[in-house]
């Protein structure tokens, strides 16, 4: 029987989409009579949606933009885009 | 060439699309401002005549970060034969602030603050999960585009992500009013 230690990476690999199949059936099912591994979900959720705030961490200059406009001949893009969320 | 994907005349919106992801990732290399811009603008120089050998499905973004990690590595190997002093911008200049989204509000000063703790967390952390976190977190690559980006196993990725995460989470619970629950904190 598999223990929370064994869940543990279980979790990282759903909260990153990479866990399929029945081992996300698994892993609900635990997570449902597991309120350590709920925590533990919780707390991963907690660390991504804080690291997905500070999105993006730099801002390309406006120098670089022109640069690289020069270069490809684009138009500059909406810098909204890039903001971070308000 | 006909997906939208790769309807990349070097001339088309999609090529500067990725500028902001690019930049990033360079001063997540570089940590250093004037060489983060180089390597982007490299990366552009490189990449535009080569754009139209690229297959229809291919990864447009994954491809420009493998051209850009490149040409740093390359940079590096030189350096190392031709060794002097390389300056790192501790503070950044204004250049690399995140755009203010209103000063005077009190969510937009936490919000300032919190990116400010975020970037210096991640900062203080060695390169290599500096490197890792933005691709997976920031950029949201799966762990098979990372690996073929840093030509490693998925495996390598994995725990190499997970040694990040846990490294990141003790610098930020200490940063951070708040705290971030340790890893492993309720474990059985």
């Amino acid at each position: 029987m598999k223990d929370c230690g064994d869940y543990r990476g279980a979790i990282r690999l759903y909260l990153d989409n990479e866990l399929h199949g029945p081992r996300i059936t698994a892993l609900l099912a635990h997570l449902e009579q597991c309120p350590a591994c709920r925590q533990e979900l919780e707390a991963e959720e907690e660390l991504s949606c804080l690291l997905k705030r500070a999105k993006p961490l730099y801002s390309a200059p406006d120098s670089l933009r022109k640069r690289i406009q020069q270069i490809t001949g684009d138009a500059v893009p909406d810098l909204s885009a890039n903001m971070p969320p308000k | 060439m006909s997906s939208e994907q790769n309807d990349l005349d070097p001339a088309g919106g999609a090529s500067v699309e990725y500028l902001g992801a690019l930049y990033n990732y360079a001063m997540i290399l570089t940590r250093n401002q004037a060489e983060a811009e180089d390597l982007v603008q490299e990366t552009y120089l490189r990449a535009i005549p080569a754009m139209h050998r690229l297959r229809a499905d291919s990864n447009i973004k994954s491809w420009l970060f493998r051209i850009l990690r490149n040409i740093w590595l390359n940079q590096l190997r030189k350096l190392r034969t031709d060794p002097h002093i390389v300056h790192i911008d501790e503070e950044g200049s204004a250049a690399d602030e995140p755009i203010d989204p209103g000063k005077h509000s009190y969510d937009a000063y936490v919000s300032k603050l919190e990116v400010k703790q975020v970037r210096a967390a991640i900062e203080q952390l060695p390169i290599e999960f500096r490197e890792i976190i933005l691709l997976r977190e920031f950029e949201e690559l799966s762990y098979q585009e990372i690996a073929a980006l840093l030509d490693c196993p998925a495996g390598t990725v994995m725990s190499r992500l997970a040694r990040a995460r846990s490294k990141l989470r003790v610098i930020l619970s200490s940063a951070i009013a708040g705290p971030v629950p340790s890893q492993g904190q309720g474990a059985k």
